[in-house]
């Protein structure tokens, strides 16, 4: 069980993430590196292009594939 | 909605999505210079265009945060669903 | 306190009625994973957070969602406003009219009420936090199982946009996450 001590670096700030805190979750950081035009980031969803993440609908006909 | 109106709102809006998506960031990265500047430049941006809006077809923010001069223009349709 | 303005976050142009698919859509108004039930536990939970980039994105990711909430509204508003009664009772919304007429209510797909047992708001940041996450992956989730259901390009599209926007705030209560790990381990070294 990890445990901090006194004067000790904690795991959360050790950015390399290598030997990360037990029991709990990280999110990587988003790193701002460029953004979409207003008008191409609305219709988006989102003006980071890093953060987008498509979906492919399901078909709508025909038996469920496994 | 006319197709010119409609235009000039669409400009309106996709310039504060941009502001909304940099504040959100910001909200989590407060000490990113740059995405500051990109939101104070989206700022600036918005308020000209909604200047202009605002000037042809009546207020759009309520509370005191826009002016509804000669008449009161906030009560008129079309409203946002209507469209 | 809050400001209205009067204009869509992303515009809803659907030309066609259909109730069948109004029916699902509208757990995202009234439902467990739905904008409403987004927004009011962001906009609860901001009170107890211990730093303010939290209380700042949660204020701002809640009334985000109210956004949302009105272009649900609009989408279900317009896909039932010209339906025929037949159509209507031909979707399974028959019952719905007689007790609604084609007025908004807050309810999920069957028919459940809106409650507040939707949102927690424990006063643990990181327990609040993480209840945020999987309420963001439930909606991504709940936006996928429409677009499957929808054969209308237009209110595709306007799923599909809602559907990122979880993706985004996803990622900025993830960053708040890590935010509050970092503020409550500086607290235990003194």
């Amino acid at each position: 069980m990890a445990q901090v001590g006194v004067g000790e670096a904690t795991a959360a700030e050790d950015k390399s993430f290598q030997g990360g805190e037990l029991a709990r979750a990280y999110v990587p950081v988003q790193v701002y590196t460029r953004r979409l035009s207003p008008a191409e980031g609305w219709k988006a969803g989102t003006i980071f292009p890093e953060l987008i993440r498509p979906y492919a609908p399901a078909p709508r006909r025909g038996r469920r594939r496994r | 909605m006319d197709a010119e109106r409609r235009q000039l709102l669409d400009r309106l809006v996709a310039l504060q999505f941009t502001a909304v998506e940099l504040q959100l960031y910001l909200d989590t990265h407060p000490d990113d210079q740059r995405a500051l500047a990109d939101f104070n430049a989206t700022v600036q941006d918005m308020a000209g265009v909604r200047e202009l809006y605002e000037s042809r077809y009546g207020p759009l923010l309520s509370y005191g945060f826009s002016s509804s001069p000669r008449s009161w223009r906030w009560v008129e349709e079309p409203w946002p669903w209507q469209t | 306190m809050w400001v209205y303005e009067k204009a869509l976050l992303y515009p809803v142009r659907v030309t066609r009625p259909d109730p069948r698919l109004a029916k699902a859509i509208i757990t995202q108004y009234g439902g467990p994973d739905g904008e409403l039930a987004a927004s009011l536990r962001y906009l609860t939970q901001r009170y107890t957070m211990p730093i303010p980039q939290a209380i700042a994105t949660l204020t701002d990711i809640g009334t985000e969602e109210l956004a949302h909430m009105e272009i649900v509204a609009a989408l279900v508003w317009h896909l039932i406003r010209d339906a025929s009664l037949e159509e209507l009772t031909a979707a399974g919304m028959g019952t719905y009219y007689a007790d609604h007429d084609r007025a908004l209510y807050f309810i999920d797909g069957n028919g459940a009420r809106w409650t507040a047992a939707y949102i927690a708001s424990k006063g643990d940041p990181v327990a609040d936090l993480h209840e945020n996450m999987a309420a963001e992956q439930k909606a991504r989730a709940t936006y996928e199982r429409l677009i499957d259901l929808s054969d209308d390009p237009d209110a595709t599209d306007v799923l599909r946009w809602l559907r990122e926007r979880e993706v985004v705030h996803f990622q900025r209560f993830g960053e708040t996450l890590n935010l509050v790990h970092e503020y409550l381990s500086r607290r235990r070294v003194f």
